[in-house]
């Protein structure tokens, strides 16, 4: 397909070439992509993009990957409504339309030094898997690290050979739960919440990310507070619906904030001031 | 200032069509609708504009250069190539009440902030707006002295007052309204000490015919911040249908939709956006059934709050309503904006 040059302040999208995909569950699939143009995406963690299949639409979706030598970035797409189904459709070596990136993604600066905490639950592990990459490869940027991850069922869980991975490296505390399990699952079975009391670090030098349903947020922050992890160091991603991703179309408003810009990541103090965010 | 003398208005039109197709509000007779109503249509050939009082137009001007729906994009599907479509023909809009004006100045302002709305800025740069006066109110719905729009101050490059039956005072507020007079001083007279004054005793008698200012001394802005929690969102939002009326006829909303059109035989099509308002239901809903604002009482709020807080402290400016009365003219079961601020100040006066 035909090569256009970037515009960030444009509607018009610039192509990127599937070059990997991968069914992770029955729901979602796994795409590495590689603009056509050369240029990385040049995503800070945390940040989405704009997806779109010209005569079929466009969606927001988060980045699943921190910016790589090889220049490509990673999405993974659960199959909900138009768009989507038609990406679960399309095939290696066809191209998608890309803007963006967009939004402010998790605050990797004001992070360092301290200890960081990341609890994903279900599909929140995607944009998480971006910070989750960006913190192993400057693992030295952080005191200690700890992952929480929570699915519903061991089926549901996303990045399973990576996830194995990763508990396998000692620099670093991962737990994994889940909410129900078949008869014979060794893992740990409960909520996510359950993990937090055991965290590694001193909560007052903790930093915290959440992504995951608001119901699980809402849990999770109680028990962060709890803990004595402090609020502006509390951190979570809301989903809105969004046409632009530039702050022009109004969808992702919350009170008066503009999820697409001044979010998707807040601060719990940030949150606690928009009383419509969860 | 300078003069326009009635009888030379055929000519300014036409010293006008030089500058782009001529816009005015013009008498639609709709026999589905109750009646006539008006319309922003290009005049025809020989036409002249009314410049008469009237009620105001359905759709706004704003909505001649922000659209109901308009491509942004167009793409083979083939090659995937994309093309911007940016709408660069020049208009030229005569007869734009001060509100309306008023209303164009506040989506100036939005939308070259943050990422610049270009489609909407490709048209304006284009475009000549020539505002006509408001003598008294132009219907019992408006309410645009309550918010400080009832004279034309900003907006517009030009501004017609009728000072008396046979003359208009021109005023200019832009270069290209400055422009526009030296090209037309063989169709403008000079003006004279007398019509200055003239002008001056006019805008008295319009102040006046609005009423007086000290009839409303609320802030609106300080009524809707600290009426987040206040009963009358809920007991207005009762009687709402979300139809939208108010969000698609209101000329400083701005939210859409996108959505594609690909026609037969289906090797290209185009991008669109499409004007949605977040009093519609689902315009908050995202996948897996949350819809953040689902309660009609909270999408009243946060249009209302979008009016007079979010939007002046996002972007500068006064009340992003210019009480221009559209949506509660419209509104099939009598909800507006003065309503539900005269509501949030007397619950704000009993709870002192
Ligand atoms: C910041 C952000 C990051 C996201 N990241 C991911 C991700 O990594 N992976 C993933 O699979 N999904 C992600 N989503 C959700 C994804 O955008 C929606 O599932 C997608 O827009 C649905 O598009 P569709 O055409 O398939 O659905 P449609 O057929 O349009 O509708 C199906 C459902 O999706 C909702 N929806 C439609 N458009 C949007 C929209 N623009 N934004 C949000 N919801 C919408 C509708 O309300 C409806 O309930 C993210 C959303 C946001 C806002
Ligand atoms: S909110 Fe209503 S009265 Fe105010 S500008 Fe919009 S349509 Fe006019
Ligand atoms: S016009 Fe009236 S009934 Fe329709 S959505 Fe607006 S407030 Fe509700
Ligand atoms: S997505 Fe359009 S304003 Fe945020």
């Amino acid at each position: 397909m035909t090569q256009q040059a970037r515009d960030p302040d444009s509607w018009t999208p610039w192509r990127a070439r599937i070059t990997e995909t991968a069914m992770l569950t029955e729901t979602e699939r796994f795409f590495r992509l590689e603009p056509i143009d050369g240029q990385a995406l040049g995503q800070v963690p945390g940040q989405f993009v704009q997806v779109c299949l010209p005569g079929i639409g466009e969606a927001p979706i988060s980045v699943a990957s921190a910016p790589n030598e090889e220049g490509t970035f990673d999405l993974v797409v659960r199959k909900v409504g138009n768009l989507t189904e038609a990406l679960h459709r399309t095939v290696e070596g066809q191209s998608v339309g890309i803007r963006g990136p967009f939004g402010r993604g998790f605050p990797v600066d004001s992070c360092r030094g301290r200890d960081l905490v990341i609890i994903a639950g279900g599909i929140g592990l995607v944009p998480l898997r971006s910070l989750i990459q960006h913190g192993l490869m400057h693992r030295n940027r952080f005191k200690s690290f700890s992952v929480l991850y929570g699915a519903k069922r061991p089926a549901e869980m996303l990045f399973k050979e990576e996830l194995i991975a990763w508990q396998g490296r000692p620099d670093t505390d991962f737990h994994i739960t889940v909410d129900v399990a078949p008869s014979g699952y060794l893992g740990h079975v409960g909520l996510i919440t359950t993990l937090i009391p055991y965290l590694e670090g001193s909560p007052a030098d903790t930093s915290a990310i959440v992504v995951g349903p608001p119901v699980m947020f809402r849990f999770v922050l109680r028990e962060l507070l709890a803990h004595g992890v402090p609020e502006d160091h509390i951190w979570a991603s809301l989903e809105r619906h969004m046409k632009c991703g530039i702050g022009q179309c109004g969808h992702c408003q919350i009170n008066g904030a503009l999820t697409c810009r001044e979010g998707p990541v807040f601060s719990a103090q940030e949150l606690s001031r928009l009383p419509e965010a969860i | 200032m300078v003069m326009l003398s009635r009888v030379r208005l055929a000519a300014f039109i036409d010293a006008l069509r030089r500058h782009g197709e001529v816009v005015a509000p013009r008498p639609v007779l709709d026999p589905q609708a109750s009646g006539e109503y008006r319309r922003y249509e290009e005049l025809r050939s020989g036409e002249l504009p009314e410049l008469a009082p009237g009620k105001p137009a359905l759709l706004p001007a704003s909505h001649l250069f922000l659209p109901p729906r308009e491509t942004m994009l167009s793409y083979e599907l083939e090659s995937g190539r994309f093309t911007e479509v940016l709408d660069r023909e020049p208009r030229v809009v005569i007869g734009v009440p001060p509100c309306e004006a008023h209303a164009l100045a506040l989506l100036d302002q939005a939308l070259s902030q943050g990422v610049p709305d270009r489609h909407y800025r490709a048209r304006r740069e284009n475009a000549t707006v020539v505002s006509l006066a408001c003598a008294e109110p132009c219907w019992e719905q408006c309410f645009c002295r309550q918010m400080g729009t009832h004279r034309a101050t900003d907006g517009f490059d030009l501004l017609l007052t009728p000072i008396d039956a046979e003359r208009f005072t021109v005023e200019t507020n832009t270069e290209k309204g400055d422009a526009l007079t030296a090209e037309l001083s063989g169709v403008f007279a000079p003006a004279l000490d007398a019509d200055r004054a003239a002008l001056d005793s006019w805008n008295v008698r319009c102040d006046a015919a609005f009423g007086p200012s000290e009839s409303w001394s609320a802030d609106p802005r300080a009524l809707v911040e600290d009426g987040a929690d206040d009963p009358v969102w809920s007991t207005e939002a009762e009687r709402c249908l979300s139809c939208g009326a108010c969000v698609l006829l209101c000329p400083t909303c701005t939210c859409f939709d996108m959505v594609e059109s690909v026609p037969l035989p289906c090797s290209a099509g185009t991008r669109e956006r499409c004007r949605d308002g977040c009093m519609i239901p689902g315009f908050s809903a995202v996948a897996h059934g949350a819809d953040f604002r689902s309660d009609r009482a909270e999408r009243l709020r946060h249009r209302t709050r979008r009016k007079f807080a979010y939007q002046p402290e996002r972007y500068g400016g006064g009340s992003y309503c210019v009480g221009c009365g559209r949506c509660h003219a419209h509104c099939p079961v009598d909800i507006g904006p003065i309503g539900l601020l005269k509501e949030l100040e007397k619950d704000r006066e009993e709870a002192r």
